[in-house]
């Protein structure tokens, strides 16, 4: 999409390991209002949670509509704290609850990516989300219950897959977030952690063999995650499809099956 | 009973029964329909297989695209009839056929430049075309079948 020329210079090269992460994440589709034709990363494409709409930031680097002004620990803050530059708690459709994993030095070559990109000039509509969810008390309080802040941490006993997965999985690539069901305040359901939800049909992703991906071998899920075809033959559906396009398809054959290593670590949910 | 209830109850039932007769006849199209679009992703599946487990049947990717491509042309003629009850196709299918139409013969195209790729000896670029077929599959779910989110 934007072949980056590296001229070999730090800001350069830092950008583009950013690319790198920015594919991990996803491509961070959510901000591509894809059905509308919005600019690539302009933001104003509506995300459904049970609570209300929730439209997508312009993440470009347009100094005034976009994050163009933002410095690094701006930037830090937004995505480890769902915190804004003028001290405004995100919704957290935003997932800063799985970024807050990231590892500084990654945060900080994305932000030195999406600083490449070209500046849009887009404001997205107001939030759809009702009072008295968007509250900056009913947000403190939902993060005072829901959200842990803090890098990943590595297992010292397991192997450096093992870890590498962890942390793509729970953390750049944030499965969990639509994998793992949510409770009746939107905190996700630690008793379920990715096991699947019911309500909107996303698919159980721990190593069940009936419903999880126990019946898949490591090359199917690898296949899967590049090609966006299951081992049935069958397209991947929806958002996965657009995450598998615009970002994980371009992992490496090592991260995707670290990514399968760790995931078939998990405890099997029914 | 008297005769208007009499003649009710015998309308209901035939009504009842014209139901079911016109549902099975829906499900008989839907059958069919479903049948050539699971011959699509049976030789896709098959395609996956041989390349991701590096299977001995390399030479038999072409003949494997070759069938998602003669599949893809019986696309439009299984749908002509529009049957929505039971089914994953979406109503849009016939209110914008034409697009329907358009999305089946991107799938001819994209499985005959498989099939000719792989008939060829450069089998590096194999992976893109591969992925291309996937990706028509993949536009055409998006628009035309339901989503299971």
């Amino acid at each position: 999409m934007y072949l980056l020329v590296s001229d070999g210079s730090a800001e350069s090269l830092s950008s583009e390991r950013g690319e790198y992460i920015f594919r991990a994440s996803g491509g961070c589709s959510c901000h591509n209002d894809t059905e509308a034709g919005g600019a690539f990363m302009a933001g104003g494409r509506p995300v459904s949670t049970p609570f209300g709409a929730v439209y997508a930031t312009n993440i470009t680097p347009d100094y005034e509509t976009g994050i163009g002004g933002w410095s690094d620990a701006d930037f830090l803050l937004a995505m480890t704290q769902g915190v804004g530059p003028e001290g405004q708690h995100y919704l957290p459709a935003f997932p800063y609850t799985s970024f807050t994993r990231m590892a500084e030095s990654d945060l900080l070559d994305l932000k030195a990516y999406l600083f490449s990109l070209p500046a849009v000039r887009s404001v997205a509509p107001p939030q759809g989300i009702p009072a008295p969810f968007r509250w900056r008390f009913s947000l403190l309080a939902w993060k005072a219950l829901h959200f842990r802040s803090g890098p990943f941490q590595p297992e010292p006993d397991s192997s450096q897959a093992w870890n590498r997965g962890a942390y793509l999985v729970t953390a750049v690539a944030h499965c969990g977030e639509c994998h793992t069901p949510r409770g009746r305040l939107g905190g996700l359901r630690s008793d379920r952690t990715h096991g699947g939800t019911s309500a909107d049909s996303v698919p159980n992703i721990t190593p069940d063999t009936e419903n999880g991906i126990g019946a898949w071998s490591t090359p199917d899920l690898v296949w899967y995650m590049q090609h966006g075809l299951g081992p049935d033959g069958d397209s991947a559906q929806g958002v996965m499809q657009e995450l598998i396009d615009s970002g994980y398809r371009y992992l490496t054959d090592e991260d995707l099956k670290a990514i399968d290593h760790y995931l078939r670590s998990l405890p099997a949910i029914r | 009973m008297n005769r208007v209830t009499c003649l009710l109850a015998v309308m209901a039932l035939v009504s009842a029964a014209s139901s079911v007769k016109a549902q099975e006849e829906g499900n008989v199209h839907v059958k069919y329909r479903e049948r050539v679009m699971k011959s699509i992703g049976a030789n896709m599946g098959a395609i996956g297989d041989i390349i991701k487990n590096q299977l001995p049947h390399q030479a038999n990717i072409a003949a494997h695209g070759e069938a998602i491509r003669l599949s893809s042309t019986l696309i439009t003629s299984a749908f002509r009839v529009k049957v929505t009850a039971n089914t994953d196709a979406l109503p849009v299918i016939w209110e914008k056929w034409e697009d329907f139409v358009a999305a089946a013969a991107d799938l001819e195209v994209a499985s005959k430049a498989l099939a000719e790729i792989a008939a060829s000896d450069d089998m590096t670029t194999i992976g893109p075309a591969v992925r291309a077929v996937g990706q028509s599959c993949g536009s055409c779910h998006r628009a035309f079948r339901r989503q299971d989110d």
